[in-house]
């Protein structure tokens, strides 16, 4: 019985407060917080933490905030269910517990001097956000820069203040699902605005992030204009409880999506994706 | 007389007392010896007090979804091996990780102090002793240390036996297991087939060990009882009860994700997950929010799981793998193949475990050799 230390440190969370919480839309919060002292690594552009609510659990969320203001974690969240229902209705001065940060980042170095293309799908945005910033502020190091995001409706667009007259008005564009006749933008799927007119393919990187279906067929549509499979990057999301590559919960054949990902090249995962079950 | 060499240190003999001997110097040493010992029709580690608890004169039959123990022999380690491995004592099925008090309006998380016991295992099998080594890969994986394994590890002390019958069930030897331990062993024991007395052949492979053999009553082991232990491992290794061809097997299982033979095992599947449970190395766990009896605490802890149950791939909508079919070929292509990719080594030691404890008498030998191979199917 020699050992009595403390057994288990990175699986224990840290205290953090609520400063701010912003409402998106319906159901979509970010929530800013405090970062504590003990969570001393910074994270990078694609990375996620884990986030604990009191009695409720704790789940795996992307950074969506600014990858230069490391002194406040950001967090955009959906409330799909318990945990994340709950995270949603905290407010400043409210405690959540926090571990991270996890996962493999999105190449953004590796796109410097080149074409980065990033293809959003709802949610989907928040997890690439800390790139558009990043990159807001360094478009001299890349050839060019497009987004197109792509929504449910107009009134699902996260982020609405960086698209018109924002930062992102530039490069970005703007697809709904459906919409009434206020609407002046694009209605139709993502992959309508991948086309050669607007996009330049050659001696391009493609980060791209959303629904599992999206992200393939966005990938697809990429590869038609001619880019490599490796060239284009994809975020995962599994089921995941430890985030250290032990549970074995967040399995995607032979990666650990923790671990291995969330982001990965599309060249390292297309064959998986189309195993149905997988 | 050649034959009847003396041989190094690193050997000695002992007597059946020496067994008792053994037990009783590890626990004055502190240590809670953890062996075989019969319960209710079932050879499973427990903690023994001495060297009569071990199953003498018990041997296993093993069949594909039964296991039953009777009595033949007259040795200690006669049986093959039991339910449990030695998985439970590092990775416990159940281990409080922290908890989180809210009382002074913040949250405070403190993490478990937890007593980490000082085993010592007797008549570790060579398949569980090389199932530690593969848990290593797991639990002190460079991401993050298990630190309660690991310290569980490094406290322990470890007596390989080595086998001198093969289960039916049983095939190390395709895995490049067993059935002679190799490393990871403080002390290991071979009971010689003689028509002598009953001997034990003792291999001292670390100083703790020599100090403990040290203590017990030995004599000299000379070559003859060397080689009769090679041969009993020479006999062991050609009578496995099973086969498995290994050449090709990660990109055969990888690459028939689609094969029929897939839904033909699902059919069959009752996603009980027995073998996960079973299986020195499946590793998965889920964890739980327990309140404690104080209302503005709670505990974390982390349990064991199975890629079996339906909620293991939950993500909001649904889970991931619905069909046994997909469930079942996540739990063998893990085992056989991904598993070879992630660590580079197989998640499967060849124990056999799985077979005899699926209630449908699944056999991951047959499955496996199934997919992918259409002839195989006939
Ligand atoms: C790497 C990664 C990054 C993510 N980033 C974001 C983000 O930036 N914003 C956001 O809103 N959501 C994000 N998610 C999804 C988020 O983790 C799930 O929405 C959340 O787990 C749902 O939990 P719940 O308790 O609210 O829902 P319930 O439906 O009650 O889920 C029960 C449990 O299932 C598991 N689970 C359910 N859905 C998922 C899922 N999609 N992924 C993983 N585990 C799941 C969780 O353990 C959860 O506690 C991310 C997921 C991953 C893996
Ligand atoms: S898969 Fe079966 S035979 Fe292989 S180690 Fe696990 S229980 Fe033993
Ligand atoms: S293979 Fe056998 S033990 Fe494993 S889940 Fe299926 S029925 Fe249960």
């Amino acid at each position: 019985m020699k050992d009595d230390r403390g057994l288990i440190s990175a699986m224990v969370p840290a205290a953090a407060r609520v400063l701010r919480r912003q409402v998106e839309y319906d159901e979509v919060v970010t929530l800013e917080v405090e970062r504590p002292a003990t969570l001393t690594k910074e994270f990078l552009p694609g990375q996620f933490n884990m986030l604990y609510v009191f009695g409720v659990g704790e789940i795996a969320v992307s950074h969506s905030g600014h990858p230069f203001h490391q002194d406040r974690i950001v967090h955009t969240i959906r409330a799909v269910g318990k945990v994340s229902r709950a995270l949603i209705l905290l407010k400043p001065g409210d405690w959540l517990g926090i571990r991270g940060p996890y996962g493999t980042p999105w190449p953004i170095d590796h796109a410097k001097g080149q074409n980065l293309i990033v293809v959003a799908g709802g949610l989907g945005l928040a997890p690439l956000r800390p790139v558009l910033y990043e990159v807001s502020s360094a478009k001299d190091a890349y050839r060019s820069m497009r987004l197109i995001y792509g929504t449910r409706d107009p009134s699902s667009i996260l982020y609405q203040s960086q698209f018109e007259g924002g930062p992102w008005a530039e490069f970005g564009q703007v697809t709904v699902d459906s919409a009434n006749l206020d609407w002046q933008g694009n209605v139709g799927v993502v992959t309508d605005l991948i086309s050669a007119d607007t996009l330049d393919t050659e001696n391009a990187v493609a980060l791209i992030c959303g629904p599992e279906v999206m992200m393939r067929f966005s990938a697809n549509a990429l590869i038609d204009l001619g880019m490599r499979e490796d060239r284009i990057y994809v975020s995962l999301e599994r089921n995941m409880k430890c985030a250290v590559k032990q549970c074995g919960r967040c399995q995607f054949g032979p990666y650990f999506v923790c671990r291995d990902g969330p982001v990965a090249s599309f060249g390292q995962v297309d064959k998986l994706l189309k195993i149905a079950e997988l | 007389m050649s034959g009847n060499r003396q041989i190094g240190e690193q050997y000695r003999l002992m007597k059946r007392s020496g067994l008792d001997d053994l037990i009783k110097v590890l626990r004055v040493l502190d240590y809670r010896v953890i062996g075989p010992t019969e319960s209710n029709g079932v050879i499973e580690f427990a903690e023994l007090g001495d060297a009569s608890e071990l199953p003498w004169g018990l041997r296993d039959e093993q069949k594909p979804g039964s296991y039953s123990v009777s009595k033949g022999g007259d040795r200690a380690f006669e049986f093959s091996n039991g339910p449990t491995s030695l998985k439970r004592y590092f990775h416990p099925t159940e281990r409080h990780l922290w908890t989180v008090d809210a009382s002074g309006g913040q949250l405070q998380f403190e993490e478990a102090r937890v007593q980490v016991p000082k085993y010592a295992f007797l008549g570790i099998r060579p398949c569980d002793l090389a199932s530690l080594d593969i848990l290593d890969q797991v639990f002190l994986n460079g991401v993050e240390t298990n630190r309660y394994y690991e310290s569980c590890r490094q406290n322990s002390l470890y007596v390989a036996v080595n086998c001198s019958s093969a289960g039916d069930l049983c095939f190390c030897a395709s895995m490049e297991t067993g059935p002679t331990a190799r490393s990871g062993f403080d002390i290991s024991l071979t009971e010689l087939r003689s028509s002598d007395a009953y001997r034990v052949l003792i291999e001292i492979e670390t100083d703790r060990g020599r100090s403990i053999v040290n203590q017990i009553d030995t004599s000299e082991a000379h070559e003859n009882d060397l080689s009769l232990a090679r041969e009993q491992s020479d006999g062991v290794a050609r009578s496995m009860g099973r086969t498995l061809h290994t050449w090709g097997l990660r990109e055969r299982l990888q690459e028939n994700a689609d094969d029929p033979a897939w839904a033909d095992v699902a059919e069959r599947c009752l996603t009980c997950g027995n073998c996960t449970m079973v299986c020195p190395t499946c590793f998965c766990t889920t964890v739980e929010d327990r309140a404690s009896s104080h209302d503005q605490k709670y505990e974390r802890w982390n349990t064991w799981d199975s890629c079996f149950s339906l909620d293991f791939t939950f993500v909001s909508g649904g889970a991931l793998r619905q069909s046994s079919k997909s469930r079942y070929r996540q739990w063998l292509t893990h085992k056989l193949s991904t598993w070879v990719d992630q660590f580079g080594v197989s998640g499967c030691v060849g124990c056999g475990r799985c077979i005899a404890w699926c209630p449908v008498g699944i056999d991951i030998t047959e499955e496996a050799a199934r997919i992918g191979e259409p002839q195989a199917r006939a």
